[in-house]
């Protein structure tokens, strides 16, 4: 039985995309066939991080939501693409199938004036699993809270929410939890990232955690060599050995268990 | 499943147009329908003895409940391999109203600009 992963924050640049891409990756190394829709319309760009050249992009999303073609048509088998530490191709057991949204200004202009049928993304990622035959579908959302926010919140299995240690982040996160609880949510995991390095990390998990009443998967570091890597690559697969990848690794295991 | 289930659904039910259900009235639906709700949208359409089960109610009641669901746009029913089956319909996501000039102009202005890129 495949299992839906939610990645969602309550505002944007919390590095939604990059933990959804490395635990994409980590997870795909473990032999699984992995699915990652980016559902936010309104302003994609995990492909980026995947290394995927919009020019090269025939097919996304938006084709699906406008009934141009059938879901798996818009799904690129990524896995070939990855490098490891910045050469040899990694090693995937099973495969990464990305289904990219437009990058066109027309087509995200046209999501926003018309609207679009909201349930042919439950109906989608379902014939994804089925098609593709995968393990695992990860969803990229788009920050804060509507419809396609709330449905993907409302179909997971695992909802992962990204917070960093911010006060607005924080009242956010309280908001965004409250509705998964409503949503039934069956097992939410939260995140901390770009915390600073001097932080007590033990203290903020503990903090974190009494606060939502939920568990933390991870504190992530406010990281130079992110920082530096400026989405160009899978970070993870480019620093194997990085502290900052064992800790996605433990999200990871979290999210197999 | 909660007695008072019918009474606060047929109150929903009154307020809400047929046109499918949008998520954000889900968070505002009282606690027994949002579960029924929220379980039918993870699964595949789901059978009647499925929701009789899940609901706990009587087949009279959950068969007058289905049919209130599906009146008013919430539930509808499709036809899979002659058993008949129920899923959720959620509402379209409405497009804003911004005049269709602005995203020609904003897209002319883009492609202009990628001209002069070096």
């Amino acid at each position: 039985m495949a299992k839906i992963i939610s990645v969602h924050s309550f505002r944007g640049g919390t590095g939604k995309s990059n933990l959804t891409a490395n635990l994409t990756s980590l997870v795909a190394q473990q032999g699984y066939r992995v699915g990652v829709v980016d559902t936010d319309i309104q302003s994609p760009g995990i492909h980026v991080i995947f290394g995927m050249d919009e020019e090269k992009m025939d097919k996304a999303l938006n084709d699906y939501l406008w009934g141009r073609c059938a879901i798996e048509d818009t799904a690129y088998d990524v896995s070939p693409v990855l490098k490891v530490d910045g050469g040899e191709v990694a090693v995937m057991g099973g495969g990464i199938y990305l289904i990219p949204s437009s990058i066109k200004v027309g087509e995200i202009a046209r999501i926003l004036r018309e609207g679009y049928d909201v349930s042919l993304l439950n109906d989608g990622f379902q014939d994804l699993i089925n098609r593709l035959n995968l393990d695992y579908l990860f969803i990229d959302t788009h920050p804060g809270l509507n419809e396609e926010t709330l449905l993907s919140i409302a179909i997971s299995d695992i909802f992962l929410l990204i917070l960093r240690p911010d006060q607005q982040d924080f009242q956010g996160t309280a908001v965004t939890v409250e509705v998964a609880r409503k949503l039934d949510v069956p097992k939410m995991l939260l995140v901390v990232n770009k915390a600073l390095p001097s932080f007590d990390f033990t203290a903020l998990k503990k903090q974190v955690e009494s606060t939502y009443q939920a568990p933390v998967a991870a504190i992530l570091p406010l990281s130079e060599d992110m920082v530096r890597l400026a989405s160009k690559s899978v970070f993870s697969l480019t620093y194997p050995d990085h502290p900052l990848t064992q800790r996605y690794r433990e999200i990871a295991k979290q999210v197999m268990a | 499943m909660n007695t008072g289930l019918f009474e606060q659904l047929q109150r929903k039910l009154d307020e809400q147009e047929a046109a499918g259900l949008t998520m954000t009235e889900v968070l505002t639906m009282a606690a027994p329908l949002r579960r029924l709700v929220n379980w039918m949208l993870r699964q595949p359409p789901v059978t009647f003895t499925d929701v009789m089960a899940f609901v706990a109610e009587d087949e009279g009641a959950t068969r007058a409940m289905l049919k209130a669901l599906m009146e008013k746009g919430i539930v509808h029913s499709v036809n899979d391999a002659e058993v008949l089956r129920y899923r959720v319909q959620i509402a379209p996501r409405r497009g804003r109203p911004i005049p269709l000039n602005i995203w020609q102009s904003l897209e002319e202005k883009i492609q202009n600009e990628q001209e002069y890129l070096p």
